[in-house]
């Protein structure tokens, strides 16, 4: 907690505990119960320490993408082709939403609260199913093992 | 006569409308909340077995999971008929003052903040979170970091931050580690250190809202919440108290099965959410209030040192009965720093660490009534079973609708003072919603609904012809 303190109010000085930071911080997230939505904590959890799985984004997630090097954001989506994946480099954007937060309004969260946004990503899991129900679908299956091995690189 | 809408209201947990009758002069004749969502968990879960329903009610709500869980397994306790081990009862404080903590920044530093500390006619396409990142960013990391202690004592604790099943009927399904009890003890001091630094702000702050402290709905109601045997303030136990303006006790030590004495409900036709009044005043007079403004009213003290200081400050600066709605922000920085307080006192009894933590039976009576206080106020959860422990008949007081009436009241209080109909401006406006605010109400609770926070402010015409609208 001090370390973060000392990042967010003194951001010249960003840089120097960044040799503590974990290298990549991983962020899978989504609805577990809603089928193919659970594509990006199924990543984050195959992929053990140093990911986090969770529900959705919130707040609290800002002070530790403050301290990675790169975070890489994971989560299901419907505009991607089932079965695949697609991974974009993505930048602070801030919002004022506190119920829907999305990665970018994170970044920005970082950077003004903690002093710095690491550099980002995000890969969408094509995913085919977001009905009721535990599991993934083979085809998000596939795609979620296809980023973990982009992840794994 | 002409009719404002704010719909929706923003900046709260769930779906609202306000609605504001003018006359023709443009002065305010009447206003009310309006909850637009019912989703039907008092139905929908008969026929249940009742072990289910702390799972089930849980998920009414995402901001107070642990209130619901707490009162369906005190039910659940009754229908079992069992006395759960001690222990187990301070394990379920621990998570639920966890759970206090979390809410209580969640309300303060992420929907009210802005308010408060960017302005009430500050420019409200600035006025909200990231504003107030923007401007105090250090009152912004504040409320995270002390959400995330919350968050992250609940998930130590119960394994998961939002719905965790760790609480069952009979206690809690499995004892706590010395070392969880360590983590949670080595991260209270930063947490109790920004309790103090946002109370001394706010405190230093709070004279500067003159106006809204003497117009934010300060209409006389009773006020009831859980004490101890001693008038203590109580979070997961106790037995309801209420107290008039006058500071008066009209009623004490009511019992859960007891509620219904003191407890009525009615409907009213502009909105999903129930209208509960205290029963012996009858509908309307007995309208009162509850949340962290009604405890510190009800309760002769709190029962730390450091949040009786302030106990003792807050009462001696606006009287033993607190009236104004405002200084429900007052009140819950006080009760996070009690919950805060109270965690320590639970962590470091010896007797958190036992291994006996709950008591196994099934059915022994056909009905059951769990109570505790929820961040915003007493919750209740009443369940029929059969001889089989299926559910038969539900019935859920939930926190936001015993101050619906009180809300309503406000809503015009404020609504009179700062409207002026012939001249809309959105910082008017802002103020009703910002009273709403105050109540921190979970409408997805208290209707037991599903939504995205909105304000819709709507001006109609005596032919109800729209004339002017404003969202949030």
């Amino acid at each position: 907690m001090t370390t973060h303190h000392k990042v967010g109010r003194t951001p010249s000085s960003a840089r120097d505990p960044l040799v503590a930071l974990p290298d990549t911080l991983v962020i899978g997230y989504g609805n577990s119960l809603r089928g193919d939505d659970g594509a990006g904590p199924f990543v984050a959890t195959e992929l053990g320490a140093g990911a986090i799985a969770c529900h959705q984004l919130t707040p609290e997630l800002a002070e530790p993408i403050s301290q990675a090097r790169r975070v890489i954001f994971v989560d299901a989506h419907a505009g991607v082709p089932a079965g695949q994946i697609a991974i974009q480099p993505i930048q602070p954007r801030p919002s004022a939403a506190i119920h829907r937060f999305d990665p970018e309004a994170l970044l920005a969260w970082s950077q003004q609260l903690y002093g710095r946004a690491p550099e980002a990503l995000l890969i969408g899991i094509g995913a085919e199913s977001f009905a009721l129900g535990e599991g993934l679908s083979p085809a998000a299956k596939r795609a979620a093992r296809e980023a973990l091995r982009a992840i794994r690189k | 006569m002409k009719t404002l809408k704010i719909d929706p209201v923003t900046r709260i947990e769930g779906h609202a409308k306000v609605t504001i009758q003018l006359n023709d002069e443009g002065r305010v004749t009447d206003a009310q909340l309006h909850v637009t969502q019912v989703r039907g968990f008092e139905k929908f879960t008969e026929g249940r077995p009742f072990y289910e329903m702390p799972s089930i009610t849980a998920r009414i709500c995402g901001i107070c999971p642990v209130s619901h869980l707490l009162a369906s397994v005190k039910a659940c306790d009754d229908i079992m008929a069992v006395r759960i081990p001690e222990t187990a009862a301070m394990l379920r404080e621990l998570l639920h003052c966890g759970q206090f903590v979390q809410s209580h920044a969640l309300s303060f530093f992420h929907l009210s903040a802005p308010d408060l500390l960017l302005g009430m006619d500050s420019d409200p396409a600035r006025r909200n979170v990231f504003g107030l990142i923007e401007q105090h960013p250090e009152r912004a990391r504040d409320g995270i970091a002390l959400r995330k202690f919350g968050q992250q004592a609940i998930e130590w604790l119960a394994g998961e931050r939002v719905h965790p099943s760790w609480t069952v009927p009979g206690g809690v399904n499995a004892p706590l580690s010395s070392e969880v009890r360590d983590r949670i003890l080595a991260e209270l001091p930063a947490a109790k250190t920004i309790a103090r630094r946002t109370l001394a702000f706010f405190k230093g702050i709070v004279d500067r809202f003159a106006e809204e402290i003497a117009n934010f709905g300060n209409a006389p109601t009773l006020y009831a919440g859980l004490v101890d045997a001693t008038g203590g303030l109580q979070l997961y136990d106790g037995k309801l108290r209420f107290r008039d303006a006058e500071g008066n006790i009209v009623a004490d030590q009511i019992r859960p099965r007891q509620y219904a004495q003191s407890i009525a409900e009615t409907t009213l036709p502009t909105s999903y959410l129930k209208a509960p009044y205290f029963k012996p005043l009858g509908y309307p007079e007995g309208v009162y209030r509850v949340g962290p403004l009604a405890r510190l009213n009800v309760a002769d003290r709190c029962g730390t040192p450091e949040a009786d200081a302030e106990f003792a400050e807050f009462h001696q600066r606006y009287g033993r009965a607190v009236q104004s709605a405002f200084h429900y922000h007052y009140a819950r920085l006080i009760e996070a720093l009690y919950a805060l307080e109270r965690m320590e006192t639970l962590l470091a009894d010896p007797a958190i660490l036992d291994k006996h933590v709950r008591a196994h039976a099934g059915v022994n009576a056909l009905e059951g009534v769990g109570m505790a206080e929820a961040p915003r106020g007493v919750l209740i959860h009443h369940y029929k079973v059969n001889e089989k422990g299926a559910i038969r008949w539900v019935n859920l007081i939930i926190a936001t609708g015993h101050n619906n009436l009180a809300i309503n009241r406000s809503i015009r209080q404020v609504s009179e003072h700062f409207i002026d109909g012939n001249r809309l401006q959105e910082g008017m406006l802002n103020r009703v919603s910002a009273v709403v605010r105050a109540y921190d109400p979970c409408l997805s609770c208290s209707t037991h609904a599903a939504g995205l926070p909105d304000i819709h402010i709507r001006l109609l015409a005596p032919d109800g012809t729209l004339l002017d609208e404003l969202r949030q």
